[in-house]
This record gives structure tokens, sequence and C-alpha cells, in this order.
């Protein structure tokens, strides 16, 4: 991590927390748990407002509309930074100190190139802390009421390394494991792995492609049973990362054939008849073509479907879902469950299970199947029909611009990406051929501050931005949880929205000021953070070269003048006083060395609690 | 039906007429005329509820062999349901025995002293059979997806026609963000936990706040709301603390609500209600419902936790019954036949729930389209023999007053008398 030459030497504050707090948060994190969390943060609140009158006497524009109707362009009016600064907060998650000189001088469009070819080996930092990751485990074994087994050691992570059957084996199987302990514990590698890749990672692009892929293909990993959470592991790495800038038709192959989706949208239990329709229904609707090519409303019969006449439907009708779920059954897991009067293997791998497979002839798309056809081809069949169908290319490519210029994606730019995704279907870098068009279009350049960065988005780039030493914690996805992005816990398949309206609500933007006071302005012992980096120079004072260098660090460009100085005159003149009373709570009475690096740290979490940092 | 713009100018109004109306004082209860004395909530439970799980014709030949034991009422034994009587006369209902799931018991005392009322066979006309599709018509109030453009939820229509009364915070979202149903309303906030809901740091950012989000963009405007509101919040949190000594919601004496999602959601909507804060609008979601696998236990859970919660909150209300309605929506019942995983694909027709001021309780309403092959939609699901938008025109029309149910639901046409509001 390269760290400025001529910084102070770091500080280690002496801030008590409740003990309990650590405990408290050690566990595994649901939307549902987002309410044990309300206590904890109640409890941050002693913190950062220690030496504060608590009345609250701020003075309050009583004249003022409040009225905020997102209503689709610019959520904030703010200048268009450089483009390689607006890449650093759309194809990164943020910039990392000495990130933006970087990109500067190589050149945007050499950024791009490198970013849509990401070479594992070469990412030495990042992998160097993923192979350093061990997890302390202790739980006790239970049947019913009695303690039948104890399991205490500290492993590396099995989420890095090991393959599906090998994570079946050892955790859903293993006599002397506890399937459910074992499924919260991968997750959590999970979850923790994400956060290390997510800041330290070089890929930066693959991060945030991925984090796009697991929304598209959205799965809530903790719904079921604990195979899904036990073979998730599997399932982020060799499905979703390997393929996020590969070929789709391969990619969604792959998820289908996967432990987590089969459970999700209970295809691994569809058998004739009639059969399950819940991944075909979804299969069609959010994976690939879209409830804007859903005619239902318009047809009831398939050949009315425009195009159908030659062979061409423009969209689907439910007949379509019907008949792909008899195609799918008999798609499932090999988990040692009963079948037509015999045990299936028990590898925990994808099993094609013929007795449950509904053979009999099918019409999809305009797209007639013969009966009794080999195995698994229905569903191949199905798989190929739905990837290249012009209606997915026209789906997928929206959302990509969506995600990487504007929730009002520009249809001139959406057909370029359709261009190159149709000419490019077979194509092992179908999806990276797809970004280069987007990334390096007019309307990437001349688009600015439509979108919001979702919640992690935000917190791992305050945590970038930082410059700190981070270490992966389970708190952290906790705040995501509150901040309702619970990550691999999205509760319906559609995945999480892009819109402003939703994110940016005023419970939104409350949360993501308290996150900056949690990255910025917590015990490092929280965050297992060291001390964040200072700009050199007595921090009560100049308050010019804490702005600057702060502005720098977070957004890669000035803060609008008026906000700058609000920073400024908050390091000169805010801040707690220097005979601060005893702060509520556990905390102790701060040293006036205490006192100024807290401030210190409150007015760099200011610069993270601009609007400005949180558009895109 | 107010254009985009008209829709907005007038939304912009009535938000500086409510924040010209923050300091002053900000008591509501007592209000016996004006708009801010009538509270709706709309519950929506998402996912796709089975209606025909949760309240049906037990001695129906058809209802007997389509589904198995695991996804019907039972109409005898350990685990049968429970009868509700009091059945229409004709409409189709004639010689059907309905009940109610067995965890329905809090649903039943309800609807016996008269404050619930069933909607049977009623939903979306469109054919849908898309999750979120069908969420959205029922969201926007509209029938067309092509109508989404007006960028404006049903509730945020009906407030603008009846004008919102002044008040801290008239419409909110128990829910991690404003529901669709508020969209275009400039005022909507999403309140997933009242104690959540402040800032948390020292009051010299709070200061540098207010002047960083003085502009008037999108964001800054909320982030605007967000000073002023858990200011408030914060204050009304600190004066009840002070009476009850603890920082967890207080329910009324006896009442006690049962754990889970939906209870949380409803103890945040209590809290707020009994804030004072001018609420006249509230979304509150309840997910869970898409049981298309091993349906028994999942659906019996859900039931209890909506009648268990519903009931407590009832009970909770006690001193605003005479303001209080609220209206339970699925965005579409459940496939009649169940499937080879002892679930329910996505279906058609369903029950609604009205429970409240100017509910028509203890009766069943709709007309019953039969449950044979030839009387399904698509040979399939259930029918819809009541747009359940001819229900909600009847509940704004006596609730609001607003006679003209289009400018609510564009593209209602004709009407239908439903009786579930009176």
């Amino acid at each position: 991590m390269a760290r400025d030459t001529k910084l102070s030497p770091p500080v280690e504050p002496e801030i008590d927390l409740a003990p309990d707090f650590i405990s408290a948060a050690a566990g595994n994190f649901s939307r549902r748990d987002a309410l044990k969390w309300a206590g904890m943060m109640t409890a941050m609140a002693a913190i950062p407002t220690f030496g504060e009158a608590a009345t609250g006497s701020a003075s309050l524009r009583s004249t003022k509309g409040y009225g905020v109707a997102y209503s689709g362009g610019t959520i904030l009016r703010s200048e268009k930074p450089p483009v390689e600064v607006m890449a650093l907060h759309r194809m990164a998650f943020g910039p990392r100190p000495g990130d933006v000189e970087r990109v500067q001088s190589m050149g945007f469009a050499s950024y791009v190139h490198e970013q849509l070819h990401p070479v594992d080996a070469d990412d030495t930092d990042c992998n160097q802390r993923l192979q350093a990751l061990t997890q302390t485990v202790k739980y006790d074994i239970r049947k019913g009421k009695d303690v039948t087994g104890h399991v205490e050691e500290v492993r590396p992570y099995a989420a890095l390394t090991q393959s599906v059957t090998d994570l079946y084996k050892n955790f859903m199987v293993n006599p002397d494991r506890d399937p459910n302990s074992e499924g919260n514990l991968l997750m959590e590698q999970v979850k923790n792995i994400k956060q290390v890749r997510a800041v330290y990672s070089k890929w930066q692009l693959r991060e945030v492609l991925t984090d796009f892929w697991h929304n598209h293909f959205s799965i809530n990993a903790y719904q079921d049973s604990p195979l899904m959470r036990i073979s998730f592991a599997a399932y982020d790495r060799d499905v979703v990362r390997a393929n996020s800038l590969g070929n789709f038709r391969t990619f969604l192959g792959a998820v289908a054939k996967s432990a987590p989706m089969l459970m999700y949208l209970n295809n691994n239990v569809s058998q004739a008849s009639p059969a399950n329709e819940n991944y075909a229904r979804e299969l069609f609707e959010l994976h690939t073509l879209g409830a804007e090519h859903y005619f239902n409303d318009l047809y009831q019969e398939w050949s009315k479907v425009p195009g159908a006449a030659i062979g061409k439907p423009e969209g689907y009708i439910d007949q379509d879902v019907y008949e792909s779920a008899r195609a799918f059954t008999g798609w499932t897991i090999a988990q040692g469950q009963y079948g037509r009067g015999e045990k299936l293997p028990s590898t925990g791998e994808f099993h094609y299970y013929e007795p449950w497979h509904d053979p009999y002839q099918k019409r999809i798309l305009a797209h007639n199947i013969d009966p009794y056809q080999p195995p698994m081809s229905d569903g191949e069949t199905v798989l190929d029909l739905v990837a290249y169908h012009p209606g997915t290319a026209h789906f997928i490519c929206k959302k990509l611009v969506s995600r990487f210029v504007s929730p009002n994606a520009p249809e001139s730019l959406v057909k370029r990406a359709v261009s190159e995704w149709m000419a490019n279907q077979k194509d092992d870098l179908q999806i990276a051929r797809v970004m280069r068009v987007i990334l390096l279009s007019d309307e990437f350049k001349d688009t600015w501050a439509e979108s919001v960065k979702m919640p992690f988005e935000a917190v791992i780039g305050m945590i970038r931005a930082s410059g700190a030493e981070f270490q992966p914690t389970p708190i952290l996805s906790g705040l995501f949880a509150r901040m309702g992005e619970a990550q691999f816990n999205w509760p319906t398949p559609n995945g999480r929205p892009v819109t402003p309206s939703y994110w940016a609500g005023s419970m939104g933007m409350l949360s993501r000021w308290q996150a900056a006071n949690l990255v910025f302005a917590s015990n490092p012992k929280w965050l297992t953070m060291k001390m964040i980096d200072r700009p050199a120079g007595d921090v009560q004072t100049d308050g010019e070269s804490f702005a600057k260098f702060w502005e720098a660090r977070i957004l890669g460009r000035p803060l609008p003048e008026s906000d700058h100085a609000a920073v400024v005159s908050f390091i000169e003149t805010g801040g707690p006083a220097p005979n601060a009373p005893k702060p509520r709570g556990k905390g102790k009475r701060p040293s006036p060395a205490l006192a100024n690096e807290l401030k210190y740290r409150q007015a760099a979490a200011l610069v993270a609690m601009n609007p400005e940092f949180h558009v895109r | 039906m107010a254009s985009r713009r008209e829709f907005l100018v007038g939304c912009s109004s009535a938000i500086a007429a409510m924040a010209g109306a923050r300091f002053g004082s900000l008591a509501f209860a007592n209000d016996g005329g004006g708009n801010g004395d009538r509270i709706l909530v709309a519950l929506f439970l998402r996912g796709g509820m089975d209606g025909l799980n949760l309240l049906a014709p037990v001695n129906d030949k058809d209802y007997r062999t389509n589904r198995k034991p695991g996804t019907r009422v039972e109409e005898s034994g350990k685990e049968s349901g429970i009868s509700i009587g009091n059945l229409p006369q004709g409409d189709g209902w004639e010689g059907l025995d309905f009940r109610l799931h067995p965890s329905a018991g809090g649903l039943k005392e309800l609807y016996d002293s008269k404050a619930l009322g069933f909607l049977h066979a009623s939903g979306i006309t469109n054919g849908t059979r898309s999750h979120f599709d069908a969420q959205d018509l029922i969201d926007f109030g509209i029938e067309d997806l092509k109508d989404r453009k007006l960028n404006s939820g049903w509730i945020s229509r009906l407030a603008h026609e009846i004008g919102l009364a002044p008040g801290l915070m008239p419409t909110a979202s128990v829910s991690d963000a404003v529901a669709k149903s508020l969209l275009g309303s400039g005022e909507a906030i999403s309140v997933p936990h009242v104690r959540d809901f402040g800032f948390v740091g020292a009051d010299f950012q709070k200061k540098a706040l207010e002047s960083i989000y003085s502009g008037q963009s999108p964001l800054h405007l909320t982030g605007q709301q967000s000073l002023l509101l858990s200011q408030q919040i914060s204050d009304r949190l600190a004066a009840e603390k002070a009476k009850t000594h603890t920082d967890d919601y207080v329910p009324g004496a006896g009442i006690h609500y049962p754990n889970g999602e939906l209870a949380d959601a409803l103890k945040n909507l209590a809290r707020l209600i009994k804030f004072d804060v001018g609420l006249q609008f509230a979304t509150v979601d309840f997910g869970g419902w898409d049981t298309h696998v091993g349906q028994q236990y999942q659906f019996g859970q859900q039931v209890a936790q909506l009648s268990n919660g519903l009931s407590a909150f009832w009970n909770d209300m006690a001193a605003y019954h005479n303001r209080l309605t609220v209206v339970v929506v699925s965005e579409f019942g459940r496939r009649f036949k169940e499937n080879e995983s002892g679930g329910t694909d996505h279906g058609h027709g369903n029950v609604m729930l009205a429970l409240g001021a100017h509910v028509n309780g203890g009766k069943l309403h709709g007309r019953w389209p039969g449950l044979a092959t030839e009387q399904l939609d698509q040979h399939a699901d259930l029918a819809v023999t009541t747009d359940y938008r001819f229900a909600l025109a009847e509940l704004i029309s006596k609730k609001y007053g607003v006679s003209n149910p289009t400018q609510v639901f564009p593209g209602l046409k004709g009407s239908q008398a439903v009786g579930l509001f009176s």
C-alpha cells in the first residue's frame, strides 16, 4: 500500500466501546438482523458526540419546501469531473491513494483496456491478503438438546480454494461438522473475500461487474437449506466472478446448473407434472429477456406474438414459461435424496435425473422440440433460445448502461452495445467487448450525477480513500444490512433497484452520514483499521491544506467552493472543546490530543458525507 | 387526471404548507375535522399470497381434488379450518363452507368484531403472472404498464386529490425504501425503524451539513429533510423515553405483538402514529408469500404472523379506530392446481382484506366464480370477478369524498358496487 512519506506518525485514539459490541456483531447477518444494529448504533452515538450538548440547537430554515421528487436526470447539480475520475467512481469502488494519478498518467483508454483483461497473478497485494485470511471457528454440534461434538479451530478460507464437491464432502455431509453453522461460516468467508477484493484488488472493474452479476442473478443465500450457503462459495468464485467478463451463454448455463440457483428457484425439486415454474419464470423475466419482452397482457396465443409467424417472436408469454418449466424438469442436485424408488448420488454436484423429466414435445419461442430428446437437451435448447434472443441483448445491455452511465440509459448507447453483444454471441470475451463499447462511449463521458452509489459501494469507497490498513469484518456486513443492502440476502429474485429514489431517501442519507463516521471517526479496533492518513501540519489551524488533502483522497477532485469552505471552517473552529465533559456511556474524558484527533477524523468524515461523494 | 406537471406543482405547494406548519403546534390527534384525522395504511403481501389457502370453500369437490393436504384448508381433522359463516345471498356463494386457515384465529376475531371484511375473487384484471409487473400495476394503481411513466403511485395521487393536511410526516413507508405507491410524493419518507431515524455524529458536523445540503438539487433536498425530521423524531423518542424508561416501543397494556418482520413493521407504524407526526398515509410490506415449494410450513408461519400481527396492531390502536383503515392486498393469488413439489405457482384471483373505519366488516364480499375448470381464468386460476380498484374506489369515495376514481386510478372504466366499504 502506497503511503505518503511526509505523514505524521499514526496515533491510536483510546476510545472505548461497549465490550459486547464485537460479539453482538459476530453472527450471521440478515436483513432482519438490522434490528439488532439499532441498539449498537445508538451506542455508537456516544462516541462522536462527546463534548457536545445533546440538545440539538441546530437552526433550521422554516420557510422552504422539502419536496424531493426524483424524476430522472441529474440528482445533484455537480461539475463534471475529468473522465479518469469518473472512471474510478464507476468502474472501481472509488479511488485509492495514488489511483487518480496512475489513471491520468496511463490514459483513460489504456485503463479501460487494462481493466477488461484482468490477470489474477498480477494482483499480488490482494492475493497475499486473501491467502492470509483465517477464520476462528468455535461451535457445538447438537442433536436435539444433547451436545454431541465440539469444533474449535483456526482455518484458512475454504471458500478461496475448495470445489463444490469438496465443500459438500467437508461441510455438508461430514458427521463431525454442523452444516448450518458451516453454511454461515462459509458465507462469512464469501462476504469477507468480497470486502478484501473490493478494497484491494487491482481488478476493480471485475469486482464491480461481479457485484452487478450477483445482483442480476440475485440469490438470497440465506433462504434455503445449508447446502445453498455451503455451495455459494464456489458459485461466487467459479460461476459469477469467473464469467463476469466472459460469454453470456456460458455464464447462463453455469448459473442454471449451480446448486444455489437450482435451490433458490426450486428447480431442484421440479418434476413432471405439473412442473415447478419458479426458475423458468425468472429465467425469462429476470435473467434473459426481461419483463419488457413479456407479452402476456396482450397475447393469449403464441402465434399472435409479433414475429412468431416467421419463427422469431419478439417476446414471450406464459405458455413459453410453462413449456420451459417442463424442459427443466429433472435438473437437480445430487444430494442423496429419494427419486422414484431409489436414492440419488450424494456429491453436491449438478445432476440430471431422467425419471423426473417430462419427455414430451414442447414449443418454446415458436421453436418446436421433439419428444424424447437426449438427456438435458431440452433445457440446453431453452438456454440457447433465451441467451441468443435479441430481447436478451437489449435487456442486459440496458442494465449495464444503467449501472455504468445512468439509470436513464441513453438508447443511442444501448443500441451500440446491443450490436456488439449480438455480433459476439459465441465469443469468449463477449461481455468485455460490450463493456468496452459502453466505457469508451461519448455518453459515458457526457453523463454525470444521474446515479447514486449503492451503500456497499459508498462505504467501500470511504475505506479505500481513507488509505487505512483494512481487515474484513462481519461488522461491516452488518452495516450493509442496516443500510438496506445485506450482502447475498436480497429477499426477491429481481435484485436491488438502481434508482436514486430508492437509495437516497432521508433514511438513506442518514445512514450514509453515519457510515462515514463509522469508517473515519470510530474506534480503529472496530473496523480493525490502523490510523488513517493525515497531511502534515497543524490540523487545528491549517484547514485549507486539510480540506484539499481529503477532497483529493475521497473525491479525486475539489469540492464546490462553498462546501470546501464548510470543511475548512469545521477544522478551524469546530470540534469538541479541549475541556470537554466526560462522554456518555463508558467513554473516557478525551485528552486535548484525543479531542484534536477526533475532530480531525470527523472532518475527514464530513468530506465523505458530501453529496458529491455519493453520486456517479 | 392531473398532468404530471400540475401534479408536481400541487405537491410542492402542499409541501410548502406542511413545512410552514412544522414549527407550530403539531397536535393532530384531536383534530376532529380536516384531512389530517384520517389514516390509511396499505399493507402489501409481496410474493403472491395464496388466497385459496387462506380462505376457501372446503366442501367444494374441485377444491379437494386439486389441492392436497398442505396447500388446502381442511374440512375436518385436527387442522381443520375456521368456519366464518355469514355468506352473502346469491352471487355463487350458496352451499359453500368458507373457512379460514387454522392459523388465522386473530383474523377471525377481527372478523367477528365486524372490524374486518373480506373481498374474494378480486385482483388485477391484467393477466400478468409476473410478480414485479403485477406489484407495479397495484402500486401505481394502473391497468397498463405503460402508465408507469406517470411516475406517481396511487396513494400519491389520492393525497394530491384531497390535499394533504399540514404535518411533519404526512406520508411514510415503514420499510427500507419509499414504496412505489408513494412515488411522486415529494415529502414521503421511509422509516424502517423509528429508533434508527437519527443523525449519529457531532453537532458541529450537523451544522456543517446544514450548510452543505442547502442547495436545491434532489440530493440536497433529501439531506435537508433528513436533518429536519431526524431531529423531530429524536426529540419525540427522548420524550417517550422519559415516560417509559426504555428505548423499546411499549405497546398498549395487554397487547403482545408476535415476533417477525410484519409485527416489527407494525410496531414501528404504531409508534409513528402515536408520535402525532401528522401521519395520514402509510405503507407496509410483508414478503415471503412466494410458496412454490413446501407451502404447508411456510404459509402457516406467514398466516400466523399476518393474523396475530394485524390483531395486535388493531388492539394497540384502540384510540384511533374511527380514523384508521388498513387495506391488505397481494399482487395475485396462486395456481389452483398445486405442483409436484408441494407448492403452488403464480395465479390470478385472490382475497383482499380491509380492516377498520368505513369497513363493512364481519362479511364476505364479492362474487364467487366457482372452481370448475371452465370457471377458472385461463382454465387454470381463480377468476377475478371484482377489479380490486372498484373496492378502493369505494374507499376513497366514502372515506375521502373523491367521487371520480379515475383521478386516482387512471383508465378505470365503469363502476361496480362492492360493499366492502361503507
